[in-house]
Parts: structure tokens; C-alpha cells; sequence
């Protein structure tokens, strides 16, 4: 039988599991609207989203004392606060937005508050709070932190040191893998962490929803992720994925590793466009210094302010190893070459606040498996 | 002045003063009280913002129930304010006959608390982005019956409301009003005035009879047992996380005697 598949474009405009609710009974507890952002001209796509409690996840539930939420949808805070107030044993929880790092107190306050837990998704506003903080002592406000619940990616293992270093008493972070669509995907756990974080490869354990379902699998077992959750039926992520089957040590069966969208000839962030093809052409003209390369395109959404961020990753030719400079020469070369608007390059979008800084870095090997030169991740 | 005190709210009074009193831990009373409970709920030294601001959030704290956290917001001070879920559930906003409300506000902790009021009623609430058109077109395809609209969301949406012609209810939730900018996007009958501040909770509410005629004034609502001075003292009859025993809101009102359908002659009370 052949399997029908799902995409986001199927629903874009529309109100989808709405039928999961009746006025007055008590399992509207279990329900959330959440929305996905609308390309234009198309509004978003809402979902009246029916959640599982899943039994990892309850399991940290019970654990958390004093919790703060950083960002992230304000429908998806109010259903985790609510589970978390449904299934913790004793806590507070807090939610907070770029609206009250703003305040002139904020840095007091969440001292007060003595958070022992982060719930940080998108990771991107966890680096905001941390940014805010710095000049306000960090470690104050966070000195009880021992557990960092995030989704998102890091841009380098040192941008993870860097943002970890104030908190003394972290005993565990937890990765999460999902969308505003269909919710938590996989998580991440500690000896998972432990195992593979030294590849630089972003794995998980997947949950229920996913099914342990691929489509279209290669000959190397990569395929799109596909997903199913009560309103979304095998669902297409867009997301390039392998699945190992190995028993880990928190008893998860199965190993997804994750590397990055399908589908990538362009792609869009935060307005501008990167398109393979102007990449590419940048980059020819830099084969005396760069061997191979690739493109990380970011965007954070704080929930105020929509921003990319590009990383540049690339294998030196061998006259250009020892050379010193040659990230910073590739980077100035791709910011004033490379055109991502109809009149503007990314350079410019970089002075003008739309990008952060471009970040580039030299590193020994690209991984081949399943990477795509240009990739991008939207943090939301 | 005290706007009512019958035989049931001392009892009440009473009682909780000695609960504060005997907490072990939470001194934000007790410090100013001294050794020996308040003779009255009259002789109790009125709390304010300054001494709550001072108390540490762990020693105003008298629960150990599990709490939702909101910040509230003062100029250059804040203050984290507890609530457990039964506290959110018994909050009064008068009349929520509603089935798919919008719920906006500046902040989103103060969002979410508004929202888990009507998860605790089993009602499901459409949560504001901070996109108004986005928000506004999501509010279409969930056909939205109701608002709950803090101070500063209400010039985002209330010139909107026309564009929603199943609208029902409006609540407005804030410590000052601009009434006349509020009457000409609502018609009276569908608007509901919360006087709150978020460390407080519901203090009173709009008098439905007074507002038909294009007059705001209010009527304590339920828990909140008020007294006039200089400004507005705010008394809740419930023991909330941080108890609220003779609250100095810094509201000017004024007092005035008004015979209406809601509540035969009561005293009601307008702002300044």
C-alpha cells in the first residue's frame, strides 16, 4: 500500500484539528492553537494541537523545581506551563520574552527567582538572555542552574563552552528536535551527548510521533524524516535523517542523526534569498583558498526581532593552511560578493542589522554523508 | 472607609492573618508585625510596593504548592508575584460566558497566567503573537467569541473589534482606563472594566448598569475587600502565595452613591 504524505504547504491558510475541541470538556487541557509562521500571501498555518504526555518526558517533569522559559511561541509556553504545573511534584516556573530582558531589573529579578532549570527553545534566545546578562553578572542570576532543556543548533562546540562557563552546577542539557507544526520530535540524552558531540553530529532519540519513519532512503540509509502526530498524519519535515538502531543507557532503542533540509537549491532567511547557484559562483573564485565548504544559514526569531546568521565552514587548500588569515579574507570576499536581495549583498544586510555577523571558520573535514553545501535552520 | 466589612470577612481576616503569623519561614508580615498578631485588619500596618520590593521573593512566599511566576513591573523596580493554579482558577473577571477567547497582553507571562484561567475552565484560549495581523488572522479561523486585552494591547486591538461581528465579551484588564477611547470601538453592553494590578489580582470590576450609561464605575469584586484613604487600600480575602493584607494600590478613587440594577445600593467607587 502506498503511504500519502503530508507537507506543510497542504495546510498553509488553514485551521487544522480544530474538531479536538468541545466547549466545556475537560481534555481542552491537553490542547494547544499553535500556529506556523505563513509565506506571503498565505497565512499561517494553525493547528489545535492535542499533545501527548510522554513518558520521558514526564519523567523530567517530576524533576524540575524552579524553571524558567526563555521564548519561544507564547501558545507553546502556556501548554508546557501547564503540564509542567499538572505533573511537577514541587516548582515555580517562570516565562519570559526579549520584552523583559529590556527591563533594568531583569538581572535582580531572575536572582530572585534562582532558576535551578532553562527551557530555552529556540536555543537562539538562550545566547540572547546570556548576551543581555553579561554585563549584569550571569552567574549570580544562574548559580543554582543544573539542568538546560534547548532546540537548536550550536554554531561551534566553543560557542557551547562559552555559553555553558556560568553555569557551575550543570549536570545536564538537553537537546530537543521538533517544529512548531508537529511539536517534539526527538530529545537528546546525556550519554548521547557524551558519545557523539566530539563528531560535531546532531543526534537524537526520536519519540512516538516519529514512528521510526524515513521516505525516500539512499543507499548510505538517509532519507527525509517523516513524522505523525494526532493532526498530522505521516508528515514530511523536510529534514535529512539517518536512523541507527543501538541501546543507549537511558533506554532508548534507536538513534536518529540529523543532517540538515532537503531540498536546498535556495533557500530563504529572514528576507534575503541564498540561492545555490550565487554560492557556488562566489566560491569559484576562491578555489586557491577554500578546498571545500559549507553554508549554514540561521534564523532566530526572538518572538520581537527576525535575524539571520551565516556560518562558513571550509577545508583550506594546502598553500592556504598555515595562512592566518584566510578565514578572515574568505569572509570579507563572501560579505561583499555574495547577492541575497535583488539589490543588496550580505555584507550590507550585515551593517544594516538584518544579519548578525558573519561567522567563518576553517575546519579539517566537511562531512559528506548527506550535507548539503548550502543549509539552513530556522530557530523560531 | 471600609466599603464592606460584614461578620464573614473579619472571620476571614482573622484567620488568615494567623496562618501569615504562623508561617515559619515567609517574613514579609511578620517583620512588620512584631510579636503579636494585629489586634484589627484596621490596626495592620498597611503593606507597600517599596516593602514588597524589599522582601526576597523566598521570604514573601507562603506556599509550597507549585506556582506560576509573573513579573510585575514598576519605572527601573520589579517583583516576582506567585500563583498556584487554584489561586489563577478563582480569579474574578466577571462575566466569562465565552468559548474561544483571545487572549493578548504586553508581556508574556501575564498572558499566560489570563490563559491558564480559562485552561482551568476548560475553555481554550487563542494566545496573542506579538504579529496583530497574524494574530488577528489566526483570531478569524478560530472565530474568536471574546478578548482579553491588558492596557497596552488595547490600541492594538480594540480599533479591530468591528472586524469580528461574533464578539460577545470584552475584558480589559489594567489599574487606569481611558473610558472614552474604549466606548467609541465597544458597545457598553459587551465590556467588562478589571481593575487589577498584577501584584494584587482583581481588585473590583465595572459596574454593567453604570456603563450603559457611559459612566465607569466599579464594584469590589469578589476576595477584595477595599477601604478608601488617600488612595485605594486592598485587602484579598483568599491566602494567596504572597498575601495581600492591606495592599496600598497608589489608586486615587472616589467614593460615590449609585443605586444600580447589578447590585441594588452599594457602594461603588470611580477612579481619579
Amino acid at each position: 500500500m502506498t503511504l500519502r504524505y503530508t507537507s506543510k504547504e497542504d495546510f498553509q491558510g488553514s485551521i487544522i484539528g480544530l474538531e479536538n475541541y468541545i466547549p466545556g470538556d475537560p481534555s481542552t487541557k491537553d490542547l494547544a492553537i499553535k500556529a506556523s509562521s505563513g509565506t506571503s500571501g498565505i497565512g499561517p498555518t494553525v493547528i489545535v494541537e492535542k499533545s501527548p504526555v510522554q513518558s520521558k518526558k514526564e519523567k523530567y517533569l517530576k524533576k524540575i523545581k524552579a524553571s524558567i522559559r526563555l521564548g519561544g511561541q507564547r501558545a507553546s509556553a502556556l501548554a508546557g506551563v501547564n503540564l509542567l504545573l499538572r505533573h511537577a511534584h514541587i516548582n515555580r516556573t517562570l516565562a519570559i520574552d526579549a520584552k523583559d530582558l529590556k527591563h533594568p531589573a531583569i538581572a535582580h529579578v531572575l536572582a530572585g527567582f534562582a532558576p535551578t532549570e532553562l527551557y530555552a527553545i529556540p536555543l537562539s534566545f538562550l545566547r540572547t538572555v546570556m548576551h543581555t546578562l553579561k554585563t549584569s553578572s550571569v552567574g549570580w542570576a544562574f548559580r543554582r542552574v543544573r539542568l538546560i532543556y534547548f532546540s537548536g543548533e550550536w554554531t561551534s562546540l566553543r560557542e557551547k563552552e562559552e555559553i555553558f562557563k556560568p553555569f557551575h552546577k550543570l549536570e545536564e542539557n538537553i537537546d530537543e528536535y521538533g517544529s512548531a507544526e508537529a511539536g517534539s520530535y526527538a530529545y537528546s540524552c546525556k550519554e548521547l551527548t557524551k558519545r557523539y558531540s566530539k563528531k560535531g553530529l546532531l543526534v537524537f532519540h526520536p519519540t512516538p510521533v516519529m514512528h521510526s519513519q524515513l521516505k525516500d532512503i539512499s543507499a548510505e540509509g538517509i532519507g527525509e524524516v517523516i513524522v505523525s502526530t494526532h493532526e498530522l498524519l505521516n508528515y514530511r519535515t523536510g529534514d535529512a535523517g539517518k536512523l541507527i538502531t543501538e541501546t543507549c543507557t537511558c533506554g532508548s532503542t534507536q538513534t536518529l542523526v540529523l543532517f540538515g533540509r532537503i531540498h536546498s537549491d535556495y533557500l530563504n532567511c529572514a528576507g534575503a534569498t541564498f540561492a545555490l547557484e550565487k554560492v557556488e559562483r562566489v566560491f569559484e573564485a576562491l578555489t586557491d583558498i577554500v578546498q571545500e565548504y559549507q553554508i549554514c544559514v540561521k534564523e532566530h526569531d526572538d518572538g520581537v526581532t527576525l535575524r539571520g546568521e551565516v556560518h562558513i565552514y571550509f577545508v583550506s587548500t594546502k598553500e592556504y593552511e598555515s595562512k592566518s588569515n584566510a578565514e578572515d579574507y574568505v569572509e570579507q570576499f563572501v560579505n561583499r560578493m555574495l547577492p541575497v536581495t535583488p539589490t543588496r549583498t550580505l555584507g550590507e544586510l550585515v551593517k544594516e542589522g538584518v544579519f548578525l555577523p558573519t561567522i567563518t571558520q576553517v575546519v579539517k573535514s566537511i562531512p559528506k554523508k548527506g550535507y548539503k553545501r548550502v543549509r539552513l535552520k530556522k530557530i523560531v | 472607609m471600609w466599603y464592606i466589612m460584614s461578620l464573614d470577612h473579619k472571620e476571614k481576616i482573622a484567620s488568615l492573618q494567623q496562618q501569615i503569623f504562623a508561617h515559619s519561614t515567609a517574613t514579609l508580615y511578620g517583620d512588620t508585625w512584631g510579636d503579636s498578631l494585629p489586634a484589627s485588619l484596621e490596626a495592620t500596618p498597611i503593606l507597600t510596593w517599596k516593602k514588597l520590593i524589599e522582601c526576597p521573593f523566598r521570604k514573601r512566599t507562603y506556599t509550597a504548592k507549585p506556582l506560576f511566576v509573573h513579573i510585575t513591573y514598576r519605572d527601573s523596580e520589579a517583583c516576582l508575584i506567585g500563583r498556584t493554579t487554584s489561586d489563577i482558577l478563582s480569579e474574578h473577571y466577571g462575566d466569562t460566558t465565552v468559548a474561544r477567547p483571545l487572549v493578548a497582553a504586553h508581556y508574556r507571562h501575564h498572558a499566560i497566567e489570563k490563559g491558564m484561567w480559562f485552561y482551568e475552565h476548560n475553555i481554550l484560549p487563542q494566545i496573542a503573537l506579538e504579529n496583530v495581523d497574524a494574530t488577528l488572522a489566526i483570531a478569524k479561523m478560530y472565530d474568536i467569541d471574546s478578548m482579553v486585552l491588558d492596557e497596552r494591547s488595547v490600541s492594538e486591538y480594540l480599533p479591530r473589534v468591528k472586524t469580528f461581528p461574533k464578539l460577545k465579551r470584552i475584558h480589559i484588564i489594567s489599574s487606569h482606563f481611558d473610558a472614552r477611547k474604549i466606548m467609541t470601538h465597544v458597545i457598553p453592553n459587551m465590556l467588562t472594566l478589571v481593575l487589577a494590578l498584577p501584584e494584587t489580582g482583581t481588585i473590583a470590576l465595572s459596574c454593567p448598569d453604570a456603563l450603559k450609561k457611559n459612566k465607569v464605575l466599579f464594584h469590589p469584586a469578589r476576595h477584595s475587600l477595599l477601604e478608601h484613604r488617600d488612595s485605594l487600600i486592598v485587602t484579598r480575602t483568599v491566602l494567596l502565595p504572597t498575601p495581600i493584607i492591606r495592599y496600598d494600590t497608589e489608586i486615587r478613587t472616589h467614593i460615590e452613591k449609585h443605586t444600580c440594577s447589578c447590585k441594588d445600593t452599594y457602594e461603588t467607587f470611580s477612579l481619579l
